[in-house]
């Protein structure tokens, strides 16, 4: 009988794809962007800001069966400790200066979503008297997600693409 | 009910037909309020909608009450020019109305007397026109 012997399994580390491992010692090297934006990719906090039908589709990506909170999305009721503002739907114009208190009020660095066609440029509600043609006409916009409303699927991968974004910033570069 | 309109109204009862449950009577504005008043007290206690419909002849505001015990609904139709109108408020009858009545005069324009806070509910205050007139 053999004994079993354990593989050696490297330990595990913050980002293995974003370290330097030096071959024979104990240290890796790293630079503070890699680390950084790690950090910042992998824990947006987004406001709870549903407008419309777009918003059960985000509530449904937040719960269990695609959970958000695998990317280390979580829900934030204020705008304080939200680092995302996943627009959800319809924006009147009533509720035009309300979306962009609420964004005045995120600190930095902060990030926007439209999601779905009347986020992105009015959708159904194209040339409606009361509603604002997209939201990139109040806030910038970060990624627009298309669809009426956008699938779970469709959101996240909207998430990866700001994650993507979020990895290409420098701390040299300055904020919006 | 449709004996005790018929009774208590006489003329000014424009129209008055049972359709189901539903009682669909058509009285001039200055019969409004007294006519929601006596619904109330028979058990109507429930204004479901308020809202108008744009005839392009006139604007006939439309009024649902409901029973909640029997189930029973009163359908209160009048008529009022299409701009200008003027029709007496039901707020004082039914709280509920309040805000109601602000929709109407948001999207139609009917001006309702005698109601508390007659402001815009849905659209911006610096709207100009009332949408839903076609």
């Amino acid at each position: 009988m053999t004994t079993h012997k354990p593989e050696h399994k490297p330990p595990a580390t913050i980002a293995a794809d974003l370290v330097l491992r030096v071959p024979g010692g104990n240290w890796v090297i790293t630079t503070v962007d890699s680390v950084l934006n790690w950090s910042k990719a992998s824990s947006i906090w987004y406001l709870t800001y549903g407008l419309a039908c777009c918003a059960i589709e985000m509530m449904c990506t937040a719960a269990s069966r695609w959970d958000l909170d695998r990317f280390g999305l979580i829900f934030r009721g204020t705008p304080r400790q939200s680092d995302l503002m996943i627009v959800s739907g319809t924006v009147t114009k009533k509720m035009a200066p309300v979306l962009q208190q609420l964004y005045e009020q995120m600190a930095d660095p902060k990030y926007v979503i439209a999601m779905g066609g009347c986020a992105c440029e009015g959708g159904p509600f194209h040339d409606s008297y009361s509603t604002v043609q997209g939201v990139d006409q109040l806030v910038p916009v970060d990624v627009y997600i298309a669809g009426c409303p956008p699938r779970p699927e469709a959101l996240i991968d909207g998430i990866y693409r700001l994650q993507e974004k979020i990895k290409r910033t420098s701390i040299r570069s300055k904020p919006r | 009910m449709m004996e005790l309109l018929q009774k208590e109204l006489g003329e000014a009862l424009q129209a008055c037909e049972q359709v189901g449950k539903e009682l669909r009577i058509r009285v001039t504005p200055q019969q409004l309020v007294p006519v929601t008043r006596l619904c109330k007290q028979h058990g109507y206690t429930y204004p479901c909608d308020i809202t108008a419909v744009d005839m392009r002849t006139e604007l006939v505001l439309v009024y649902r009450l409901i029973a909640p015990d029997s189930g029973e609904q009163v359908v209160v139709k009048v008529g009022a020019p299409r701009s200008g109108a003027r029709i007496p408020t039901v707020s004082g009858v039914y709280g509920a109305a309040e805000w109601l009545e602000r929709e109407v005069y948001d999207l139609f324009g009917v001006r309702f007397e005698g109601h508390p806070d007659l402001r815009r509910i849905l659209l911006t205050d610096d709207w100009e026109g009332h949408p839903l007139l076609k």
